[in-house]
């Protein structure tokens, strides 16, 4: 008779779910790194995407020659701040460019707790010596919050407001 | 009869299963990243499938003629909701009866029959930036050739040109 020595010897089933674990937590892991570089950071506001907030931004602004922009928050949505933009020969220009300087908007309007509903407030934009009647277009600008953090969001010129300097 | 019970011990055997599976994982990566990376590569373009739009606000996207000579104006808005991707470069294409004329608009460029329509802005070409300091931008293109479509495409940092962003007809300016 033959005796057939059959090593009984492998990984045992703990060590090899362990493995299986890890083999599954360290490809969640890659997809998840992964993902997080592809799909687009979302802005949110008051739970709905930031442009529909947009839709229901209403203010009345006031520009005054010396370069104060008065603003006065008529709608529901506080707005975080406002970028100047001026109408020229077939062109746009963007007098606040919205870009971050030290935590700020470069050349941008900023209110520091946001402008609630009914209040008004000035801010000083540099214009460039403007004169009276010419137009300006207001662009309001509101907080969004990510999951993570907040960041300011300019709505589309869309939902800019055009005002007119005065004396 | 005793089988011989010699061979690999479970350790090597152990470290020969995972040096196999990372050589095997290498050889496979350097087939599917290159193939991966070229797939992702044709999304590029995603973010600017309708970054430019021909702006109507200033009423022109229209040509005067003088004698043989047309004067193209035409308004461009860069319409993107992102502003941390840019285009490098923009391409109009005038479509007329008989063929097509490709213009390529690169910051910085001169072009002998393309100028900005404000004159203040110098010689020099500039490309609407979404959130930048001109978001939309006029340009006077000069052409003996009549021209009755303008389309525009998106052209990325590596030259490659994106599809069309919009298009519009091209009528004679009414003043």
């Amino acid at each position: 008779m033959f005796k057939i020595g059959v090593s009984k010897k492998g990984l045992s089933p703990v060590i090899a779910t362990v493995l299986l674990i890890s083999l599954a937590l360290v490809l969640a892991l890659i997809i998840f790194i992964w993902a997080r570089s592809v799909i687009k950071e979302k802005v949110e506001k008051f739970g709905e995407t930031i442009e529909s907030a947009c839709d229901d931004v209403s203010f009345n602004a006031e520009l005054e020659s010396s370069g104060r922009v008065n603003i006065n928050n008529l709608g529901n949505v506080p707005l975080y701040g406002i970028e100047v933009r001026k109408r020229g020969l077939g062109l746009v220009k963007n007098l606040g460019a919205g870009y971050f300087d030290n935590g700020l908007p470069k050349g941008a309007g900023k209110f520091d707790n946001g402008l609630p509903k009914g209040a008004g407030k000035s801010v000083d934009i540099e214009l460039g010596n403007p004169s009276v009647g010419e137009e300006f277009i207001i662009v309001p600008i509101l907080l969004g919050e990510t999951d993570l953090y907040k960041k300011p969001y300019t709505c589309s010129e869309d939902f800019g407001k055009i005002a007119e300097v005065v004396a | 009869m005793i089988l011989k019970k010699r061979g690999v011990s479970s350790v090597v055997a152990t470290m020969l299963l995972i040096v196999l599976t990372i050589v095997s994982i290498a050889i496979l990566a350097s087939f599917t990243v290159p193939f991966v990376k070229k797939s992702l590569k044709s999304t590029d373009c995603f973010e600017f499938r309708s970054y430019f739009k021909f702006d109507n606000s200033f009423g022109y996207n229209c040509y005067n003629e003088n004698n043989i000579q047309k004067s193209y104006l035409i308004t461009l808005k860069a319409d993107g909701s992102s502003t941390e991707q840019k285009p490098e470069s923009l391409s109009l294409r005038f479509f007329k009866n008989t063929g097509v004329t490709v213009v390529n608009i690169k910051n910085g460029d001169t072009l002998p029959d393309m100028i900005m329509l404000d004159p203040s802005l110098g010689p020099s070409l500039i490309i609407p930036i979404a959130g930048g300091t001109y978001p939309l931008l006029s340009y006077n293109y000069t052409s003996n050739d009549l021209y009755n479509k303008v389309e525009v495409y998106p052209v990325l940092a590596d030259n490659k040109v994106c599809d069309k962003s919009d298009s519009i007809k091209i009528i004679k300016c009414s003043n």
